[in-house]
């Protein structure tokens, strides 16, 4: 029982120490040309140059963002700029408006006599 | 019959519960030029109204329809009017004598057809535009019609 707990043991620590060894030579073979003499003079990032500095880091990586996100949620949540979407599910609690009706609709719903005239037309529903 | 005024304007932005906003401007703006073109270049007199009806039972929505349709007055006679009830998912076309000649019940229904397939889609603005076009086709080329008074576009919770 402990022998065969051992031998996986051994085993796994085989297998760390293998996996161990290949990473290491690869990186350090596959980062050898990084270090090697350039003979055409210093390649980019030789000369790093001034750092960003502070205030400039924080501009860039924490107010521009937040302003591109305070930008974008204006524009979603503002109500003019949403489209007004129609959902017959739901009620329907807009004002009514009358394209090309009466001058004074009200007055002019209340007075209206239906007299004997047989009109025609179409009904539907959704 | 009286077309109802229940909720606040559209631009006012009130919630109460499961809201749902009116029509835009630029919908409002679409239809009445819509309404004008087809006044202008077909001498169709065609009116609409986008709102629910004040109803005790939905069965009664033809008779109130028609009574919004007398309403117009005088001009009723060759109007056209369109009721489109969005809360309570009702259309109605209604042809005064003379207009029923340009624009038969056959095409009517075919209007009311393709605006509840837009309306149910959720396209209400849509819909209207597309029961105008078809009407405002049927009905063919004619003077142009002149409104005898002021306001495409009357908002009627305004006037009291």
């Amino acid at each position: 029982m402990s022998r065969a707990l051992s031998r996986a043991a051994t085993t796994g620590l085989t297998g760390l120490a293998t996996a161990a060894v290949t990473i290491g030579l690869t990186v350090v073979v596959t980062a050898g040309p990084a270090f090697a003499e350039n003979p055409l003079g210093n390649s980019e990032g030789a000369d790093p140059g001034k750092g960003l500095g502070t205030a400039a880091a924080l501009l860039l990586y924490v107010a521009l963002p937040l302003l591109a996100l305070a930008l974008i949620a204006t524009v979603v949540l503002l109500p003019g700029v949403r489209a007004h979407r129609y959902r017959p599910s739901k009620a329907w609690n807009a004002s009514p408006v009358w394209f090309a009706g009466p001058p004074e609709p009200v007055a002019a719903v209340q007075a209206a006599q239906l007299g004997d005239v047989v009109r025609g037309g179409a009904s539907g529903g959704w | 019959m009286e077309a109802g005024s229940t909720g606040d304007d559209a631009s006012r932005t009130v919630v109460t519960g499961s809201r749902s906003e009116g029509l835009s401007v630029a919908q409002q703006e679409r239809i009445e030029h819509a309404v004008a073109t087809c006044r202008a270049q077909n001498g169709l007199d065609v009116s609409v109204l986008v709102g629910d009806l004040v109803l005790d039972d939905l069965a009664g929505f033809r008779a109130g329809a028609e009574t919004l349709h007398a309403a117009l007055g005088p001009r009723s006679h060759s109007a056209v009017l369109l009721v489109v009830a969005p809360g309570q998912r009702r259309v109605e076309v209604v042809t005064g004598p003379a207009a029923r000649r340009r624009v038969p019940d056959r095409v009517a229904a075919l209007a009311v057809l393709s605006m509840t397939t837009a309306f149910a889609g959720g396209d209400l603005a849509g819909g209207v535009l597309d029961g105008l076009r078809q009407i405002s086709q049927a009905a063919g080329a004619g003077p142009a019609f002149v409104l005898p008074a002021a306001g495409p576009g009357t908002e009627v919770a305004t006037h009291h």
